[in-house]
């Protein structure tokens, strides 16, 4: 669930100014649980997935069968693992005005599959049309049996993961207490740089 | 896209304060449109528009009669507004290049298509539209310079060589959703409520006119009406700036009298003598006199300061925490260096422990003997164990593995050597090669002719050839080869001698010298002679010893017999003496008392000879 804070970009935009040493630091300090939470995701991550061959990397890339389309993600580990990682750059605000200021990502198309396979329908589409109408059901199920199933850490569907959502959920908010602390840090820092300004500045 | 779970957000109203001024300036203009001001004004700007659009729906007749088409008016003037309704574009516009296109084409259903076209190109493009009908119009009739110089991706050299029809498809195809992506988006939907607005505008207009056409007023009449009502307006205007002056001055006269000035003066009272200390905290106790504002004054002077050293308090408290925590954070760091010190000691102890395991000092010292190379590798994966080291095990596994396999071609090769010999297509060379690489990959010392010669076989490296040996004359330092090897003397040695001494080397064509040869044949009856003596002399050893089994078989034959007949080994009857204690009367009870008395010695365990005394 994330946590809303106030003042924060403009506390980040003095200091950026004023000194961008200590907005490092405190870039750093924030960066620390983020990385233990990339980690604990990466090391959920299967080195390749039985059951699934079309879906494993085959050595080579695969061609979409409709021309000028991109091919079905092939899951390589090392790939989906290095997409595995955190930002701590403002993102452009939703249709709501929210902007987030600390995200995790999961960057890769294999790695957003793994993650979010299954939000939407848990069993596979019940109106699949496809010769195998259950594949999307087996998917699933391989997907649950070897990653982990889907954990939520927020209110909504969209906030379910299977590789970052779980890291974040097993994290408990222990990496949201240190940010909160830091980003309080950066606040009060910034309000000193300012005071101390001269006059007329 | 990436998967984004956000762990700290923040909220940003720009865009909404953004929407928020939009809408504001919307509302502002709806307000503007219906305030009392604006109604005039208003009411003269939907007559202005309504007249426009007469004139645009006249001009679009003319033009549509010009070219028969005039029929179809009404149709297209609908057509227009709803076009107008979806792109936010104005009805002039529209107009204009409708007309334009149904000059060129003289056809509607043609001239709306295109217009359509030219639609999506303007709003795809940012050109204006007459300019994109005007081009097309132009296209239409074979002009294509026009079209070329929108510059949209083609040339004039490409459109000569194309159908208007084939260019249409084509610009259909490409700006396919351009107006509709383009009135989606905020600008467009703005521009679509403007022209709602100005459509409204209209639709009041033509009912205004509509209205005062049907109240039969003449225009005369009208035009006094309106300057009528323009002078009662300006009556009423003066008549309010009047009122508002006298208002005003009658304020000044109100707030110069001397009452007024009174109360104002107790008011001021009020609030410093009695609101403030209220305000203060004082309550409604206090009088109006000066010592009670000093003590007011001392009370809320008491209260800041009360504030700071509470504050103070706070900061040293807040100090005194982040000292804490130093101390321990400090406490944390040293446990961990004791901790680092405690794990280094432990792991040199481990060292030196290992260096007095018994199992360990073993496997080193075999490791340093002359080993081949399976028996180093299996020395080495027993270290690897007892140290744990899992990698190094998998390893040294693996060449094991391999070690043992090479050995075991090693050992098949040698087995097959036997079967080679007989065999006039046996690859000896390739054999003899195979088998030197592999006593060098294992490591192995023993000469290669040793090992042939082990399995009576003579290699000569030289010539690659093998052959069987006739015999051989083994000693525990070294194996080595003599003899007659197809019935020539190579290498003769002297007879009787066991060390092998050579008698040296014997010249060329040596059979022809008389004496060499003599000498030769000689040693060869002596040799020969010495086998058949030793020969017999093994038949009379043999001889002895058959004759030496037959004399103890006989002899165990009547030991057997003199067993049966109650006697000793030398044929002589046994006497045995038994001595009982108490008495006997019979020779029952001589028996019985025997009887009982072997039982209980075989009870004990022991064995009943002749010579034992039982009692």
């Amino acid at each position: 669930m994330p946590v809303e804070v106030k003042g924060v970009v403009e506390a980040r935009k003095i200091l950026r100014k004023l000194s961008p040493g200590i907005l490092k630091e405190y870039n750093a300090q924030i960066a620390a649980p983020l990385k233990e939470i990339a980690r604990d995701a990466k090391s959920m991550t299967p080195d390749t997935f039985s059951g699934l061959s079309n879906f494993n990397y085959p050595g080579y890339d695969r061609k979409s069968a409709i021309q000028g389309r991109r091919p079905f993600p092939s899951f390589v580990p090392t790939v989906v693992r290095r997409g595995l990682t955190y930002s701590l750059a403002k993102t452009r605000a939703n249709r709501s005005g929210w902007v987030a200021l600390v995200s995790m990502l999961n960057k890769s198309a294999a790695g957003a599959i793994v993650e979010t396979a299954g939000r939407r329908n848990p069993s596979g589409y019940s109106g699949s049309r496809s010769k195998n109408p259950h594949a999307g059901k087996q998917f699933i199920d391989a997907m649950n049996n070897q990653v982990g199933t889907l954990k939520q850490t927020g209110q909504t569907a969209k906030t379910q993961g299977r590789l970052m959502g779980a890291a974040l959920v097993e994290n408990q908010g222990r990496a949201q207490t240190v940010i909160l602390r830091v980003l309080d840090q950066v606040a009060k820092t910034a309000n000193e740089k300012i005071a101390r300004l001269p006059r007329g500045n | 896209m990436a998967i984004n779970f956000p762990i700290v957000t923040t909220f940003d109203d720009k865009a909404i304060k953004k929407a928020d001024d939009a809408f504001t300036k919307l509302g502002k203009t709806f307000i503007g449109l219906f305030s009392v001001q604006k109604v005039y004004a208003f009411g003269k700007a939907s007559v202005q528009a309504f007249a426009q659009s007469q004139k645009e729906a006249q001009l679009l007749a003319t033009q549509l009669n010009a070219v028969n088409l005039g029929f179809a008016s009404p149709y297209l003037n609908d057509f227009i507004d709803k076009l107008a309704l979806a792109t936010g574009k104005t009805g002039g516009e529209l107009t204009s290049a409708f007309v334009a296109l149904s000059q060129a084409t003289g056809d509607a259903t043609t001239a709306q298509k295109i217009l359509t076209t030219a639609l999506d190109v303007s709003l795809g493009t940012g050109k204006d539209l007459q300019t994109v009908a005007n081009a097309l119009q132009r296209a239409y009739k074979g002009e294509t310079t026009a079209l070329a110089k929108l510059r949209i991706g083609y040339t004039t050299a490409e459109l000569k060589g194309k159908k208007f029809d084939d260019v249409l498809a084509d610009l259909q195809k490409r700006f396919s959703g351009a107006a509709s992506d383009a009135v989606d988006t905020f600008a467009g939907k703005m521009a679509r409520l403007n022209e709602a607005v100005d459509q409204a505008k209209e639709k009041l207009g033509e009912g205004l006119v509509k209205g005062l056409e049907d109240s039969k007023i003449s225009i005369e009449e009208l035009q006094q009406k309106i300057i009528d009502t323009g002078e009662a307006l300006g009556q009423l205007s003066a008549d309010v700036v009047k009122f508002v002056d006298k208002t005003i001055a009658a304020f000044d006269r109100l707030a110069n009298s001397a009452p007024v000035k009174f109360l104002a003066k107790l008011i001021e009272l009020l609030g410093r003598y009695v609101l403030e200390p209220i305000v203060m905290g004082g309550g409604f106790g206090g009088s109006f006199n000066a010592g009670d504002a000093k003590r007011a004054m001392d009370a809320s002077r008491t209260a800041n300061e009360q504030n700071r050293a509470a504050l103070r308090a706070q900061n040293a408290l807040t100090k005194a925490e982040s000292k804490a925590a130093a101390a321990k954070l400090a406490a944390t760091k040293k446990q961990a260096d004791a901790e680092k010190k405690k794990n280094r000691e432990n792991a040199i102890l481990n060292d030196l422990q290992k260096r007095f395991d018994m199992e360990r000092i073993q496997i080193q010292a075999a490791l340093g003997g002359k080993i081949n190379e399976v028996e180093r590798l299996r020395l080495e994966l027993m270290q690897a164990i007892l140290d744990e080291d899992v990698k190094r095990a998998i390893i040294l596994e693996g060449q094991l593995i391999k070690a043992e396999s090479a050995a075991a071609e090693l050992a098949l090769l040698l087995d097959s050597l036997d079967e080679l010999v007989g065999d006039p297509f046996a690859d000896w060379p390739a054999t003899i090669a195979r088998i030197q690489t592999l006593l060098k990959q294992l490591n192995i010392k023993i000469p290669i002719e040793t090992l042939f010669a082990e399995k009576g076989l003579k290699l000569d490296q030289e010539k690659m050839t093998v052959t069987k040996l006739e015999r051989m004359d083994v000693n525990a330092n070294n194996v080595y080869v003599n003899g007659m090897l197809n019935g020539v003397v190579t290498n003769p040695v002297m007879p009787g001698t066991s060390d092998g001494k050579a008698l040296g080397d014997l010249p060329p064509n040596w059979e022809s010298i008389p004496v060499i040869a003599a000498a030769v044949n000689a040693a060869a009856d002596a040799d020969a002679l010495a086998a058949e003596s030793a020969a017999a002399l093994a038949l009379l050893e043999a001889e002895a010893a058959a004759a030496a089994l037959a004399q103890y078989e006989a002899d165990q034959a009547l030991k057997a017999l003199f067993a049966q007949l109650g006697l000793d080994e030398f044929g002589n009857p046994i006497n045995v003496i038994v001595n009982v204690e108490g008495s006997i009367i019979g020779e029952g009870d001589l028996v019985e008392k025997i009887t009982d008395e072997i039982y209980r010695i075989q009870k004990t365990g022991k064995r009943i000879t002749l010579s034992a005394i039982g009692i």
